[in-house]
């Protein structure tokens, strides 16, 4: 198959906060992310992570989260709830099932863009499942790296070919003996396609950990940056919560 | 059989590796075009019906593990309903497929297994997308999603089918994978 040939997006993210740190702030993320109930809020905060997905170098295909949210608030105005605003033929725009469908909508989309902003390859998982995994990747970037081998034509031959050559069990160790996780030598720009299952892709550079992040300053900055985006968000919940704003006051 | 404690054992080498093929193909196709966007082939799970025939039930989750996991972290949707759906499916995909394989070892082809894997994955996710998606409304779904499974795991079944007969690599796996697998006093392999 064609080796396509795409810039890299460089992961400014990348830069300052390691594959851990900015994993566990999305994850102090997430709960308030959930409880905000105002739809304008939390449009906000998806709007956010919509911007750190970018900064992350991923490329978002607007089209496809489009056609997601549309789809979920189709699917949810076909059963009416609360007060009419809108017939548009048989079909009846209800308020509640709009701003049960948007909602709904706005909360997954959020999900996934603070997901793709935060999950990097890089990032390790401890325990002997961990250096499994570490072994996986290995091997699929070793594939990857060989993937032009792939015959449109002759696609049994060619990937039993490919697989005889890249990962024969029986071949000798030298091969096979690779590190845990490819770190800064790893043909990176070999992500063409992977990145779509969610609307979104990128070139990632697998160069992983943050520049400097042998340096004090490095993981300094980094936590700052965590902590900053962790209190962001939580404030941002704490004030959806002032009555003027829910409509309680 | 526990997980084994050398990553670069023989065991553990062969489990990382169909891990290794189930991204691959992932990666391979979405390089093939789609009729639909929400059109999924599953080639991923290539490797996991492949290894229904030698494999034991545990190196099998994890192979399933490592999939969606590796999916997760190389596609950055490990913290969304992405990942939910993506293990859920697999997940009734290959005990159905593993339940189906089991029963009928030497009367349904793989091309039967994946159809069962195929329609499982479907099921579960129409639910979860009942459920946590686009409500009920959503049954509307149900024959769009289902039909898709059906064509998707024939042609996955088809695929299994073919390159279990024809590659070179896989006998040598699975003679690898015996080997590791027999007692050291001899013995049969699971």
């Amino acid at each position: 198959m064609r080796r396509t040939l795409r810039r890299r997006r460089k992961d400014f993210i990348g830069l300052h906060v390691s594959a851990s740190l900015r994993f566990w702030a999305a994850a102090a993320a997430l709960p308030p992310f959930f409880f905000i109930e105002s739809l304008v809020f939390k449009s906000a905060l998806t709007a956010l992570f919509a911007v750190l997905a970018v900064c992350a170098g991923k490329r978002i295909r607007w089209g496809y989260f489009a056609v997601l949210l549309f789809s979920i608030v189709f699917f949810h105005l076909l059963i009416p709830v609360g007060r009419v605003l809108a017939e548009i033929g048989p079909l009846r725009i209800t308020d509640g099932a709009l701003k049960s469908g948007l909602m709904r909508g706005v909360t997954l989309i959020g999900m996934v863009f603070l997901s793709v902003a935060a999950v990097r390859p890089e990032l390790e998982l401890p325990g002997r499942f961990g250096g499994l995994l570490g072994r996986t990747f290995f091997h699929f970037e070793s594939l990857l790296e060989w993937r032009g081998a792939i015959d449109r034509k002759d696609f049994f031959g060619s990937l039993d070919r490919l697989l005889m050559e890249r990962l024969n069990p029986n071949a000798p160790a030298d091969r096979a003996a690779g590190g845990e996780r490819s770190g800064g030598e790893a043909d990176c720009d070999s992500a063409d396609g992977r990145q779509r299952d969610a609307g979104i892709s990128s070139e990632p550079d697998m160069r992983g950990g943050p520049a400097g992040s042998g340096r004090l300053s490095g993981a300094v900055r980094g936590r700052f940056f965590a902590a900053a985006f962790t209190v962001l968000v939580w404030g941002l919940w704490l004030v959806s919560l002032w009555p003027p704003l829910t409509g309680n006051g | 059989m526990p997980l084994p404690s050398d990553t670069r054992s023989g065991r553990a080498e062969i489990i990382s590796i169909f891990g290794a093929l189930c991204l691959f193909l992932s990666a391979i196709e979405y390089l093939i075009p789609k009729p639909m966007p929400f059109f999924r082939l599953g080639l991923a799970n290539l490797p996991l019906l492949l290894g229904l025939r030698f494999l034991s039930p545990v190196d099998l989750l994890l192979v399933l593990l490592l999939k969606v996991l590796g999916q997760g972290l190389v596609n950055g949707t490990l913290a969304s309903y992405v990942f939910l759906f993506s293990f859920a499916g697999s997940a009734a995909s290959l005990a159905a497929m593993s339940l189906v394989y089991r029963l009928g070892r030497n009367s349904v082809s793989l091309i039967g297994v994946s159809l069962f894997g195929a329609m499982a994955s479907s099921l579960v996710q129409l639910v979860l997308a009942v459920t946590f998606i686009f409500g009920s409304a959503a049954k509307l779904m149900a024959p769009f999603s289902l039909g898709s499974g059906l064509i998707t795991g024939l042609l996955v079944g088809w695929f299994a089918q073919v390159f279990a007969e024809r590659s070179e690599w896989l006998a040598a796996v699975e003679a690898r994978y015996r080997d590791e697998a027999a007692p050291k006093g001899g013995g049969e392999a699971p």
